[in-house]
């Protein structure tokens, strides 16, 4: 029994490896703030560890573990709602990769990004962000969301026009960040 | 073919889903519509920038949350033995210090799960069940303790009342956390060896369980009324909830009052004087936010509104940290408390408000030696760098001084209200808006401490503890035994004993320099009076 133990969580462990980065900044993107992605990010986790042995062996995991990052940040998202009063916060975490060759540019561009997302309607955050970071089809926006891929192609229409228009609001009306950064 | 009509198609026409003759159609609009051609032309750059925005790794804290969390204790113990060791091994993980590649991590890890999942057999819950029901028997004292004060302290991770053990229960870790009630009837006490949030009697009877996972409990706080205990615990749809136990009624589930608060516990809470309101601070934990919540203890967090009391940060530094929340008496309470840097206050400022959301009032900023509120009057005493004591009204922001004392290193307001102990120079004087009295001669650390009734001040001064009687205007020595460095004091309730421990132990005395009690173990935490 030891043993199996052993093997289970060796297993749980590689999925959480495997996964970690993109479902955490999925949840970081939805809910825009970098201590409740960590927590978020554990209850997700958790959740699916609960729920994986019962699953048919036809499970999407990739799919599945993402509908219920979806659901969780929606959770807690609805209860911000109601409890409304932390603001959309910045991230201090030093990034895995930085691609840009201007770090400036880079966090003016993420901020815009960030206010942009943060005021765009939820539901079609999640969508635009399953299409634009993590890859997904619309078949499988659809099987993450529960919607039909119909209703995909509509919902990325609206988060499109959505996320435009605040980025443009953002961008003429913003002040510059002030935060430093060492070039 | 109009351009609104052309823009709800170029999203699916961006993503190549369209059919061939809408495709077309689209096609011919954008070559001679330059506006449709720009919205067309931003999607594809926006796609771009969130397909590379920075990806953030998780804190490595994070897998050890999940990974040692009793939560996946339990369902590994509870997981198919499927994952034996004759199930196939898995394969290895590719590396993927670069960027992910999404698509690719997918299919290995759908692979993988397959694997684990085909493998699986039945769930052993069985084992989860009979670990749940053999916890400890909580063995009741043998008989209940004798009625009258009696100081509840922690010693050694076990709780005592006077020298009497308050819990029988051999097995039993007390934590850190624990509070007396205001009517000092029970005791709320975290149990380490159960993972237990307790109640017990004052008398050492009727010990039973709050709530189950008392590790992630962070604060708690009793109502005025002793009826509600309001705990607030970490977890659970990301962040702090705040449950409030209901002592009245009997077997009634707590109130969930809010869910999901993503931040630190700064202050408080703190219950308004009628009870109905709770008043908490949390923080950011890279010191950039900090929020007052005023939540209703009544209704649940799915009902509640949270009205929040934000400081005009443009006053304060990045480490505005609030301290000191506090609610005026009265019918019409009122919150306020001090927000600056802990050990520099050169920053600080006071401010209060309603309980309406709106912006804070500041009562008065500047580099302050020390502060203090009083809830009976109302009032902020404080002194200022020069030596100043200044009184400012928390309603109509008045602000009068009172008396120049020179470096004044404490303040303490009498329960009343009328009366403020301030430390000065080697000196505790009393001060009143008529002026300043010397109480008497003390040494850098007064501690000095009201009795309930206003009537007596008991401070410290060279080594030893001291009464000042307001009615004879004289101290005496109040304390025969040595505590070692005293490093508190505190008035029994109805103020007929008075506890003082120190960095070797703990004496109760009549206060009129009659030791009671002599205890020669230091309290881990400062010792509250309870009554049988």
């Amino acid at each position: 029994m030891a043993m199996a133990e052993l093997e289970s969580t060796w297993s749980f462990e590689r999925i959480y490896d495997e996964f970690k980065t993109p479902i955490y900044n999925y949840i970081y993107h939805l809910v825009g703030n970098r201590e409740q992605a960590d927590d978020l990010t554990q209850d997700t986790f958790l959740k699916a560890f609960k729920a994986l042995p019962k699953m048919d062996a036809s499970l999407k995991l990739s799919a599945w573990l993402y509908r219920i990052a979806t659901n969780t940040a929606y959770d807690a998202l609805r209860r911000r709602k109601l409890i409304s009063w932390l603001p959309w916060q910045e991230l201090d975490h030093e990034p895995a990769d930085l691609e840009s060759a201007d770090p400036q540019e880079t966090i003016e561009t993420t901020e815009l990004v960030r206010q942009a997302l943060g005021h765009m309607p939820q539901t079609y955050r999640a969508a635009l962000l399953l299409y634009t970071q993590q890859g997904f089809s619309y078949a499988e926006i659809a099987q993450t969301l529960g919607i039909a891929e119909s209703g995909v192609k509509m919902y990325l229409s609206r988060a499109r026009q959505s996320f435009r228009e605040h980025y443009r609001a953002a961008e003429t009306g913003k002040p510059r960040p002030t935060r430093g950064v060492s070039r | 073919m109009t351009c609104e009509w052309v823009e709800e198609q170029l999203s699916a026409y961006h993503d190549g889903m369209l059919d061939a003759a809408t495709t077309e159609q689209v096609r011919a609009h954008l070559a001679t519509c330059e506006r449709c051609s720009a919205v067309l032309a931003d999607y594809a750059r926006f796609d771009h920038v969130l397909a590379h925005l920075p990806r953030y790794t998780p804190a490595p804290e994070l897998r050890d949350r999940i990974f040692s969390s009793p939560a996946f204790r339990e369902i590994v113990r509870g997981s198919p033995d499927a994952a034996s060791p004759s199930a196939p091994a898995a394969p290895q993980a590719p590396v993927s210090s670069a960027r992910l590649l999404p698509h690719a991590a997918r299919v290995w890890l759908t692979v993988l799960a397959l694997i684990i999942v085909v493998s699986g057999g039945t769930i052993a819950l069985q084992g989860i069940m009979a670990a749940r029901n053999t916890g400890p028997v909580y063995a009741a004292c043998p008989q209940a303790l004798s009625a009258g004060p009696r100081l509840v302290y922690r010693v050694e991770n076990h709780l005592f009342s006077n020298s009497d053990k308050l819990i029988c229960e051999a097995r039993t870790q007390a934590g850190a956390l624990w509070q007396v009630s205001p009517d000092g009837q029970w005791i709320a006490y975290t149990d380490a060896t159960t993972n237990t949030l307790r109640l017990v009697r004052s008398d050492a009877m009727g010990d039973h369980e709050v709530d189950s996972s008392a590790s992630a409990i962070v604060a708690l706080s009793w109502s005025p009324d002793s009826q509600n205990l309001l705990i607030v615990k970490r977890g659970g749809l990301g962040g702090n909830s705040l449950p409030v136990y209901h002592l009245g009624v009997r077997d009634r589930s707590p109130t969930l009052i809010a869910e999901g608060v993503a931040a630190q516990l700064e202050d408080g809470p703190v219950f308004s004087p009628d009870g109905q309101s709770v008043a908490v601070a949390f923080g950011t934990p890279d010191g950039r936010n900090h929020s007052i919540m005023v939540l209703g203890t009544r209704a649940s967090y799915l009902q509640n509104t949270a009205t929040t009391a934000r400081e005009n940060t443009g006053l304060l530094s990045a480490n505005a940290v609030i301290s000191d929340l506090a609610w005026t008496a009265g019918v019409d309470p009122r919150l306020t408390w001090r927000a600056g840097e802990i050990d520099a206050i050169a920053r600080s400022a006071i401010s209060t408000q309603g309980t309406e959301q709106s912006n804070a009032t500041v009562l008065a900023k500047g580099a302050f030696t020390a502060a203090a509120f009083s809830p009976a009057g109302g009032k902020w005493a404080i002194a200022t760098a020069d030596g100043t004591i200044i009184q400012v009204d928390a309603a109509t922001q008045q602000q009068t001084p009172l008396a120049h004392l020179g470096s004044v290193t404490s303040l303490a307001w009498s329960p009343d209200g009328r009366r403020i102990a301030a430390a000065s120079n080697g000196t505790l004087w009393l001060v009143s808006a008529t002026g300043a009295t010397k109480a008497g001669a003390i040494d850098a650390g007064s501690n000095p401490t009201w009795s309930s009734d206003s009537a007596r001040l008991a401070f410290e001064s060279a080594g030893v503890a001291q009464v000042y009687d307001l009615d004879t205007g004289k101290a005496h020595a109040a304390q025969a035994a040595s505590v070692g460095s005293i490093t508190g004091m505190a008035w029994s309730l109805e103020n007929s004993r008075l506890a003082i421990w120190g960095s070797q132990g703990i004496v109760l005395d009549d206060a009129t320099g009659t030791t009671l009690v002599t205890l020669s173990s230091p309290p881990a935490e400062p010792p509250q009076w309870s009554r049988v």
